[in-house]
């Protein structure tokens, strides 16, 4: 035809381009229409007069295939979901037990990824915490790795580094309120001035601390935190220039920090450290140093300057700080060392168990496929695809690991206080092990994860059907069934496996306990209890009066 | 079991206007895809455009639904590609469409009724 816009030839290409992009549907509705879609496409491209109208034709049917399409998959999931839930619910059964098997999996998994999230990977609650250091002494020579900062030190790193914004000096320690009805031993830290600033905390009332309150012999001041302020001066808001007593001493208090301030670990006020360099020899290394870099600092810059730092200032002190060096660590990996060992472990031991359970559900999954082997048969003969009947499976095993995942986050959820209430030591307050975003998304990874893992080998397996043979023997026997049954060994082997490193692991750490426990202390440790008396110098100023007391407590 | 009862055509409404379209298409005799997409465009003044994809997709669910069914026998062998199918209206089809246009039929006489179309005289 002399009408048409294009040749015949540029017709196929354009007919062959939509059939490329009819690739957007689902196989089983490709297999069903695309031919036709691309016929009639050819047609009305054919039908234009001008190329503004094919333009036109084009748009419409790409637009047309990029709104079908979804739509063609999502009912398509939705029919499969529909049918999954059907065959679910026919076996109550093996469906709970798999639940309850992945339940048990995922939930534990959780469980501790909530421990490990809340401890390693949610932000410390100061603004960029990734900007907090911690400044240690060390003393390779001699081979003390970690020795806390010297007070001079302090001030000279303080006033030479060009790396942090500011840095501080603190320790902890318990205090005893007096004055009220009744004593009180609170923990408590005492800190440099400039504490606050690197950390980025302000008060929720009054000020922190000025440089001329952190000065030998000045009369004391305290920040009080949240909770001792609501709980012993019942949130009284004139609080501020107030005295209080402090181990039977006058202090007065000039701000009370926001709720949930506690640094460093629990600490319930705070004072200044009012250390007189001339008093503290460079040899006294007890206080812990933290600092925030300048923005855009490194830490391994940062380090790098402040080991030049303490050089000089081993030159210029050769007798008391001969060959020490300084360690720039961020903040949070300083705080967490302790549990990172058995965080991490604990992770391990859990991924273990949760591949014992997946092994568990592949093993049931496998099961209950060599009991469909005719219903698969039937629907490959209907003309089922063998990716179709796969899929099917897929959506199935996910219905299994997303119901597995729900019970699984409740025990998570019912079980974490559990697991702190077995902790023995009070933990930071920092440290919170809610489930969060994170967790969530977690949950939902280890679900898909464990689903594909649990759900293609029985899907793999069902699939491939040997029609006739399936449907005369009743999918009792024949090649495929040999296969699966290899498999299903297979999966035993492996979760044999897998609990006796478990078992392997969980004897060796019990050995470790016992044989601690049974450790000769060099003293008969039987009937022996311990504990602590406090005695303020202001009340018991000598040595004397301190027997005194010792004596008369016995 | 006891026998199925033929669906209530109500169920079905109401109904996507290109389904509509489709159905009344097929009204007046069996088409194949590009003639159902011609007949639309031509009783529209081209003002409904069916693509492939809004043809295809509401056809599958039509033959889902038994609205439509596909011929064995080509009816139309002159102008005939062997490649193309053929869609039928079924009974219920026929009887949706009817309770669809009955419907819209009471729309407009209920947009009528209250002056906002202006009375038939």
């Amino acid at each position: 035809m002399s009408s048409r816009v294009l040749s015949p030839h540029a017709e196929q290409l354009g007919g062959r381009a939509f059939g490329a992009l009819l690739l957007c549907y689902p196989a089983q509705f490709r297999q069903e229409y695309a031919r036709e879609m691309a016929l009639v496409f050819v047609d009305r491209c054919r039908a234009q007069r001008s190329f503004a109208g094919l333009l036109a034709v084009w748009l419409n049917a790409a637009a047309g295939v990029l709104m079908e399409a979804p739509k063609e998959h999502g009912l398509m999931i939705l029919q499969d979901l529909t049918y999954a839930i059907r065959m679910l619910r026919k076996e109550p059964l093996v469906t709970a037990t798999a639940i309850a098997v992945l339940a048990l999996g995922i939930g534990a998994t959780t469980t501790t990824f909530s421990l490990a999230n809340g401890l390693l990977l949610r932000p410390l609650p100061y603004p960029e915490p990734e900007r907090l250091v911690a400044v240690d002494e060390s003393a390779p020579q001699r081979n003390v790795p970690i020795m806390g900062v010297a007070f001079p030190n302090y001030q000279d790193m303080r006033a030479r580094n060009r790396v942090f914004e500011d840095m501080a000096l603190y320790y902890s320690g318990m205090a005893t309120l007096t004055g009220g009805a009744e004593a009180e031993r609170v923990q408590g830290a005492w800190v440099s001035d400039g504490i606050f600033r690197v950390l980025g905390v302000k008060p929720l009332l009054g000020r922190t601390f000025l440089a001329e309150e952190d000065v030998p012999k000045v009369p004391h001041t305290v920040l009080l935190g949240y909770d001792l302020w609501q709980r012993r001066y019942s949130s009284d808001r004139n609080i501020v220039g107030k005295s209080i007593r402090l181990s039977d001493e006058p202090v007065t208090v000039v701000g009370v920090m926001p709720r949930g301030f506690n640094f460093p670990d629990r600490s319930e006020m705070w004072l200044p450290l009012q250390l007189d360099a001339q008093l503290s020899p460079r040899t006294d290394h007890g206080m812990a140093g933290i600092a925030r870099l300048k923005p855009g600092m490194s830490r391994e810059l940062a380090e790098q300057d402040m080991r030049s730092i303490m050089r000089q200032i081993a030159k210029e002190n050769p007798l008391t700080d001969y060959g020490q060096t300084v360690n720039v660590i961020s903040y949070r990996s300083q705080i967490t060392t302790d549990y990172r060992g058995t965080i991490l472990t604990l992770l391990g031991a859990v991924a273990f168990v949760l591949l014992i359970a997946t092994a568990n559900v592949a093993n049931l999954l496998l099961v209950k496929a060599s009991a469909r082997t005719k219903e698969m048969a039937i629907r490959g003969a209907l003309g089922a695809s063998r990716g179709r009947m796969m899929q099917q499976m897929v959506v199935e095993s996910l219905l299994l690991g997303g119901l597995g995942a729900v019970v699984g986050l409740a025990l998570a959820v019912a079980g974490i206080p559990s697991l702190l209430a077995l902790i023995p030591v009070d933990l930071p307050l920092w440290m919170h092990f809610e489930i969060d975003g994170r967790v969530l998304w977690f949950t939902l990874a280890v679900s898909l994860a464990t689903s594909l893992l649990f759900g293609l080998v029985p899907a793999l397996a069902s699939s491939r059907v040997d029609l006739t043979g399936s449907l005369k023997e009743g999918g009792r026997t024949g090649s495929t069934s040999g296969r699966r049954s290899l498999v299903r060994d297979g999966l035993v082997v492996v979760e044999v496996a897998l609990s006796l490193v478990l078992l392997t692991g969980a004897g060796l750490m019990i050995r470790s306990f016992l044989a601690l426990s049974n450790q000769r202390i060099g003293f008969d440790a039987a009937n022996v209890l311990t504990f602590r008396i406090s005695s303020p110098d202001t009340k018991y100023p000598s040595g004397e009066k301190g027997r005194a007391l010792v004596n008369s407590v016995r | 079991m006891p026998p199925r009862s033929a669906p209530d055509p109500e169920e079905f409404l109401p109904l996507h206007k290109d389904t509509f379209q489709i159905l009344v298409a097929l009204a007046d005799g069996d088409r194949h895809g590009y003639s159902i997409m011609l007949d639309v465009a031509a009783r529209t003044g081209g003002k409904v455009r069916l693509s492939p994809s809004t043809l295809y997709g509401s056809m599958k669910r039509l033959l889902e639904q038994g609205l439509t069914e596909e011929l064995d026998e080509r009816p139309d062998p002159e102008h005939d590609d062997e490649r193309r199918r053929y869609y039928r209206l079924t009974a219920l089809g026929r009887r949706v469409a009817i309770a669809e246009a009955h419907r819209l039929e009471k729309l407009l006489a209920d947009a009528r009724a209250t002056g906002l179309l202006p009375k038939r005289t």
